[in-house]
């Protein structure tokens, strides 16, 4: 291709400008984006978090005050406390279980549809809906699920009323919504070669080790994407709790219910503190980074990558 | 058109095959009708039972009478039809859905192909602070948004786009920092090979982009579609700080609406309320039965790895 | 080049960040624009306008009656009302970028914060311009009301708190309704524990429903305390009243077995049914407002009931608390003579009193039974119950009404404050955690003080 080190060179360098115009040319709606909708608005929230902000008036500089007060705050180490509990929960639960479900529903043949609308259902229906029914759903002495676990025998806890289950409840009512994962792996577990497992048994491996020595690491990927998209919105999780255990009169239990977002969301809106929620959301977006991080660098532990991921 | 839907047929081939070092043939097409095992099925239909019962509940409650709502019969006693058409007659619920359609649609359509472009871009070229920049891609999902509300309403307000209907999706002409990782990894899967071959013949990039990794993607193309739709199809916030004209609501706020009225703190008629919500939820259901076989398929060639 | 692009991107971004802050007018002017005079006389036949108001909807008749009334009363003023709640949200985004609507139905909790931090204007001026008399008003609704002696809100309506008896569970007691003391809080205990109801640990029926930690402020009037002062800059919650009654409001929970079991049962009730906990026995003696007198009118016109006055600790006096909305036009309004027209005419007498009326053949066009409309206005409801309210023949609701409207003049509220939600969320939790005994009343409302104080401190403090 090259027929003189100094073309060479040359050619390249200009192959490199190219290259980089172009590039930039294909990143520009995102650049435009993030320059005009983005970077503003969170560049202002950053500034904003060193200031008292009532949004009805002035913001006027207080330096690191809010920040200081954020470890002052009960109601934040207690609200972040609940949002890792949750959080620790519902990851890993939904995780296994849509994977459990994907499984079935890849041995499921030809009525794989129905079952999939089925699992897929409550992922559609409205945040506002799910809060609403979920609160007379765990309801512990007439709700569905108490009655359920009543037929067979169980003494059902008081998922609304007993500050120890009220977490636990929210977490079996998220379980509910878990239909976007379970396509996503069982989509993942079709791209499973069915070769690989073929040569497993061939192998002597029994139904176990094919699953975890031939199918775990195949959709390894898979599973760390939905684990870090998972663990951002676990800690993020607002609207159904909100509904559930906010709106309108005092439910009696709002400090087990109560998540780091739904915490600076009263801090913003109800109490007019938007500096303070503010400095809140940055301490979040901290953690997020650092839990994201140590994510990553975990996964190539146990992530298997076919290709370049860059 | 023929040698690229074999290079994709390879690219899966091959992606998938890698780990076995043994098999470098394609893997075979599923078509094997081995019966489902009664164990699976009883596990299958026990499962669904279990993610169906809130729906029906929710359906149930919809059809009965105020009264009755959250009684513990299970079947509506007497069937209340008319909780719907009631809805139908309060609410602009036609004009919501149509309103619904529309901004779903509009985002949608505008965020495949900005999230598209910029997705390529990323899996494409290979620039110096590539890494940086597509780290400040994820980093914007890091950050709660009721934070950011005011100054990106401000923004809007400023460009005089406020009471319209154009907030709600317009920022998706700028791609979306999900969409973008997920496309960013299925162009990764595509051979590089295909796009050199074009350059050879003469295509641009962006004509590479367009002829060549867009119809190869065209299932991952409709997930993100029907994502982005979804999302949506129930958003809340948007419609709800920047509509303020009942005719242009959508769907979720016109639900929330119905909710003030009629729900917690109104007249307690919470019947409207359930029916209303399954109102929004069917058109969904219909979507996604509909277009799952392509959504299941798009998803496993994405190869989210 | 890239370190150019840098430069470049940093120096936009600098720019947006600016702009973003710049382009904020809460942020550039805090002048009042209080500077407008407000019409003499207005003449509705000639007044023209365009009203933006949040926060109210057409769904019942009464709302609907009422904005048709303005619509014919002021043929030139288009009304635009987006309905759903208030959305604070909402709001302060459209203060944010400085177009608020012109009128806002909110809650009067609220008033006061939006008050002190100038977000309202106050509608002195425009009273005396306009010959308002706010004496029509109950007493406790404007309180709630008036800031530093303006009034910045005009009050719909007003939710009071009775006691509502189940003459059922009463008499399986062998209790007698007139002997009930709700000043005597021991007899008051005496009478929950006869009236409560349990088997193998399943609760059948509370005793006392004292409506914590909703009514806490309430608990606090009714031993003569206050969770406020009268200028609502100082919490009280820590005083030994408000720490009495919700020792003892909070004790109520004991015959059914604690807070927890109290939860498990309430929330199963079919609170907005046919079969509520009055008509399925469930519950003895509650305090409720007094819209679920009508709500019990509405589903179950058998049921047994009687509505008595709660009465203070010392003396025995009649009280109760009053809440609710009220109408208020927000700073930087657009047309404010006609916003204040508008509130006006919404709580006017004569209008409350035809869409009364608008109501009841609307409710006996369907077969019903009207059980009456309360506002904040006192005029009005004194009207609504003499010209259009009939009695329905049920003894249980007829004489309910009489209580109601009297616990409507003997009702107290809590004063604003700049920092009312979150002297609310105070109260609350603590209430919560001497429910769930996690901590003495004492203690909880020491805690609950000091949080509700440094609120108040804060929020004065940022208005200079």
């Amino acid at each position: 291709m090259t027929t003189g080190a100094e073309t060479g060179e040359r050619s390249r360098s200009r192959g490199q400008r190219t290259e980089l115009f172009w590039a930039l040319l294909f990143l520009s709606p995102w650049l435009a984006g993030f320059l005009v909708f983005t970077a503003g608005p969170m560049i202002a929230s950053l500034a904003l978090s060193f200031t008292d902000y009532d949004v009805l008036n002035s913001p006027s500089w207080t330096g690191l005050e809010n920040y200081v007060e954020l470890f002052r705050d009960e109601n934040v180490v207690q609200s972040l406390g609940n949002t890792f509990f949750y959080a620790a929960l519902h990851v890993p639960l939904s995780m296994g279980i849509a994977l459990g479900l994907a499984s079935l529903l890849q041995r499921a043949g030809r009525r794989a549809n129905l079952f999939r609308t089925t699992f897929y259902l409550p992922s559609i229906t409205p945040a506002v809906a799910v809060g609403v029914l979920w609160f007379w759903l765990l309801n512990p002495q007439v709700g569905l699920v108490n009655r359920g676990l009543h037929l067979i025998g169980i003494q059902g806890p008081g998922w609304t009323t007993d500050p120890a289950w009220i977490k636990p409840g929210i977490v079996l009512m998220s379980l509910w919504g878990l239909g976007n994962t379970v396509v996503i792996y069982y989509a993942a577990l079709r791209n499973v070669p069915k070769e690989l497992n073929d040569a497993a048994v061939v192998d002597g491996a029994n139904s176990w080790q094919q699953f975890r020595y031939v199918t775990i690491p195949q959709i390894s990927g898979v599973l760390f994407f939905t684990l870090i998209v998972g663990t951002i919105a676990a800690l993020q999780l607002f609207a159904e709790v909100y509904t559930m255990y906010f709106r309108g009169q005092a439910s009696g239990v709002s400090d087990e219910a109560r998540f780091y977002i739904i915490y600076l969301f009263q801090q913003a809106f109800e109490f007019f503190r938007m500096g303070f929620a503010s400095a809140m959301a940055w301490l979040l977006f901290v953690i997020i980074m650092i839990i994201t991080a140590i994510q990553i660098k975990l996964s190539k532990r146990w992530v298997y990558y076919e290709g370049e991921t860059g | 058109m023929a040698v690229q839907r074999q290079g994709l047929d390879r690219s899966i081939g091959m992606g998938a095959s890698k780990a076995g070092e043994a098999t470098v043939t394609m893997p075979s097409p599923r078509k094997e009708k081995k019966p489902t095992s009664p164990w699976v099925a009883a596990a299958l239909v026990g499962v669904s039972v279990l993610f169906l019962i809130p729906f029906l509940w929710l359906l149930a409650a919809s059809l009965k009478t105020r009264s009755e709502v959250f009684g513990p019969e299970v079947i509506p006693h007497p069937f209340a039809w008319n909780n719907y058409s009631q809805v139908w007659r309060i609410a602009p619920v036609l004009r919501w859905f149509f309103n619904s359609v529309l901004v779903g649609a509009l985002a949608a359509g505008s965020v495949v192909i900005s999230s598209a472009l910029v997705a390529f871009g990323f899996a494409y070229f290979r620039f110096r602070g590539r890494g940086v920049l597509f780290g400040l891609v994820l980093a914007t999902m890091m950050l709660p948004g009721a934070v950011t509300m005011i100054p990106t309403f401000l923004i809007w307000d400023y460009l005089g786009w406020t009471n319209t209907q154009v907030p709600l999706w317009a920022h998706n002409l700028f791609g979306s920092a999900f969409y973008t990782f997920m496309l960013r990894q299925f162009f990764l899967t595509i051979p590089r090979d295909l796009f050199e071959a074009a350059r050879v013949d003469g295509a641009n990039y962006l004509q590479v982009w367009w002829r060549i990794a867009m119809p190869l993607s065209k299932p991952a193309l409709i997930v993100v579609a029907l994502f982005e739709f979804k999302a949506s199809w129930t958003d809340l916030l948007r419609p709800l700080i920047y509509l303020s004209e009942e005719a242009q609501f959508t769907l979720p706020l016109g639900l929330k609406t119905l909710l003030d009225q009629f729900g917690a703190h109104g007249i307690q008629a919470w019947e409207l309320v359930m029916a209303a919500s399954v109102i929004s939820t069917i058109p969904m259901l219909v979507l996604f039965f509909v277009a799952q076989r392509h959504f299941v398929e798009g998803i496993s060639t994405t190869g989210i790895k | 080049m890239f370190f150019g692009k840098r430069r470049l991107a940093i120096a936009f971004l600098t720019a947006l960040c600016v702009l973003t802050i710049a382009c904020n007018p809460a942020a550039q002017d805090d002048e009042p624009t209080g500077g407008r005079e407000p019409a003499q006389q207005v003449n509705p036949e000639t007044l023209e306008g365009e009203l933006t108001v949040w926060g109210f909807g057409t769904d019942d008749v009464i709302g609907a009656s009422r904005i048709e009334q303005f619509e014919r009363a002021y043929p030139n003023v288009t009304v635009k009302l987006t309905p759903g709640e208030f959305d604070n949200q909402k709001f302060l985004s459209a203060v944010a970028s400085g177009t608020p609507p012109d009128v806002i139905h909110i809650d009067r909790t609220i008033v006061g914060s939006f008050a002190a931090r100038g977000a309202l204007i106050p509608l002195g001026d425009y009273i005396e311009a306009t010959n308002l008399d706010t004496r029509i008003f109950y007493d406790s609704a404007i309180e709630q009301v008036t800031v530093d002696g303006s009034i910045y809100g005009i009050p719909q309506f007003s939710n009071v708190v009775v006691a509502i008896i189940n003459n059922t569970a009463m008499k399986e007691a062998r209790l007698k309704v007139a002997d009930v003391d709700f000043s005597d809080w021991a007899g008051l205990q005496k009478l929950n524990e006869q009236l409560s109801k349990a088997d193998a640990g399943k609760v059948l029926r509370v005793g006392f429903d004292a409506g914590l930690p909703g009514f806490t402020p309430f608990w606090g009037a009714s031993n003569g305390g206050a969770i406020l002062s009268e200028d609502g800059t100082e919490s009280l919650l820590d005083s030994p009243e408000v720490i009495a009654a919700v020792d003892f409001a909070a004790k109520t929970r004991d015959p059914v077995g604690g807070q927890e079991k109290y939860l498990g049962f309430s929330q199963s009730w079919d609170f907005f049914g046919s079969n509520n906990m009055y008509v399925r026995n469930q519950v003895g003696v509650g305090l409720f407002e007094q819209w679920y007198v009508g709500v019990l009118g509405d589903v179950s016109p058998d049921v047994d009931i009687t509505v008595r006055p709660f009465t203070t600790h010392e003396g025995g006096e009649e009280i109760s608390y009053s809440n609710g909305l009220a109408w208020a036009i927000p700073e930087e309004a657009g047309d404010t003579d006609a916003a204040f027209e508008f509130m006006k005419f919404m709580t006017a007498t004569d209008t409350w009193v035809a869409a009364a009326e608008a109501s009841r053949k609307d409710i006996e066009g369907k077969g019903g039974v009207y059980t009456g409309t309360y506002t904040a206005n006192e005029e009005a409801d004194r009207r609504i119950f003499k010209e259009i309210y009939e009695p329905t023949g049920n003894k249980s609701f007829d004489d309910a009404v009489e209580v109601i409207l009297d616990a409507q003049e003997a009702a107290v509220s809590t004063p604003p404050s700049a920092a009312g939600e979150e002297v609310k969320r105070a109260w609350e939790d603590a209430a919560n955690k001497v429910l769930l005994d996690e901590l003495s009343a004492e203690e909880a409302m020491m805690e609950a003080d000091e949080i509700a104080q440094r609120a108040l401190d804060e929020a004065s403090e940022g208005q200079g």
